[in-house]
């Protein structure tokens, strides 16, 4: 029995790990939908509650109704919004 | 035909896979199947052999509604209509590009935060006055804008002074989801990211810039800003729609510098 060379072995367990890795990303990344047919739509959407739905999702708060505003954030003072804007294109015009 | 897909809130693109033997109005519509007022997409395309939809999603519901119908013939049951048929349907990886987003700016953060909650929920929440949770953005949510009694045609403004943002009720619930997201990441450039509040077109490219960066549909931000400028059809408006056009073009490529032309 021929005994292969080392290297070689490993040279090729490499790429067959690399190829068995993509493959299982692809099949992964894709999943194939059974398509059940609804016929009949519910209505469940009359009832529907947002405490349901993962934090990331829930709706902002609501201020009470004659609340005060609070003060949103302020415009950021860069230099391109006070019309300062400095050229890197033109070596007699730095700004 | 409806398929029933569970999407567990994940993000995610939608394969649709359609088949017609002749050319048909194909139309796709994914809604929520449990919150009221909730579209992801609404769209048709004339498929004549087979075409395949993709429906990019960075927000998803627990279980979507898939209506997949010829629009000639109207919502069927299978087998009721055999002009088209539904290949598959699958769950693919979103494809993001959050590079081209300043995530370090924390007004950015913050603000996609507030902006993607509302518009998931502005289907099925009460109008009033809703604030972000670090308190930096408010915004009121009214049943209609109005000047002087006039209803006005805009879905959202923004106080160039004080950054409240006004919403019209009556505009964004019919509005998809990526479709409010476009309009409010719009009005968020004027005042934190555009270098002159007042210029339209630096607020559209600035607010898509991060609108495709997420992952949201092109499609989308077509339709909204197609239909806002439809009800002011003003040359100006033509030159801000032919920009757009040409920056989501443009923005596969990562080319996103708009040249003096």
């Amino acid at each position: 029995m021929q005994i292969l060379n080392y290297d070689i072995d490993k040279k090729y367990l490499i790429y067959a790990g690399i190829g068995a890795f993509v493959l299982l990303v692809i099949y992964a990344s894709t999943r194939k939908v059974d398509l059940i047919e609804i016929t009949a739509p519910t209505n469940a959407t009359a009832n529907f509650d947002h405490s349901s739905l993962p934090e990331s999702l829930q709706p902002p708060e609501r201020l009470p109704d004659n609340a005060e505003l609070p003060i949103p954030a302020k415009r950021p003072v860069t230099l391109n919004a006070i019309g300062v804007k400095p050229r890197f294109d033109n070596n007699n015009n730095i700004f | 035909m409806v398929i029933q897909v569970p999407t567990n809130f994940e993000e995610l693109t939608l394969v649709i896979k359609v088949w017609t033997s002749k050319p048909e109005k194909i139309v796709i519509k994914v809604i929520d199947a449990d919150q009221p007022n909730t579209t992801f997409t609404n769209r048709d395309k004339i498929v004549d052999g087979e075409s395949i939809f993709f429906v990019r999603m960075p927000v998803s519901p627990k279980n979507a509604l898939v209506y997949v119908y010829n629009d000639v013939n109207g919502n069927l049951l299978k087998g009721q209509d055999n002009s088209f048929n539904i290949e598959s349907i699958t769950k693919q990886m979103l494809e993001k590009k959050l590079d081209v987003i300043d995530f370090s700016n924390p007004l950015v953060r913050s603000f996609v935060n507030f902006a993607t909650r509302f518009c998931y929920c502005a289907g099925s929440i009460p109008s009033g006055n809703y604030v972000s949770k670090d308190g930096k953005f408010v915004l009121k949510y009214m049943p209609t804008i109005s000047d002087g009694g006039e209803e006005q045609t805009t879905p959202a403004r923004i106080e160039l002074d004080t950054g409240v943002i006004e919403v019209s009720k009556r505009q964004f619930i019919d509005f998809t989801v990526p479709n409010r997201m476009a309009i409010l990441l719009h009005e968020f450039s004027h005042v934190y990211l555009n270098d002159n509040v007042d210029d339209e077109v630096e607020a559209d490219l600035n607010g898509l810039l991060i609108y495709l960066g997420l992952g949201y549909p092109r499609i989308e931000a077509f339709e909204v800003f197609g239909n806002t400028f439809i009800n002011a059809p003003t040359e100006g408006n033509k030159i801000r729609y032919d920009k757009i056009i040409s920056f989501i073009d443009n923005f596969e490529h990562y080319d996103t510098v708009m040249k003096n032309e």
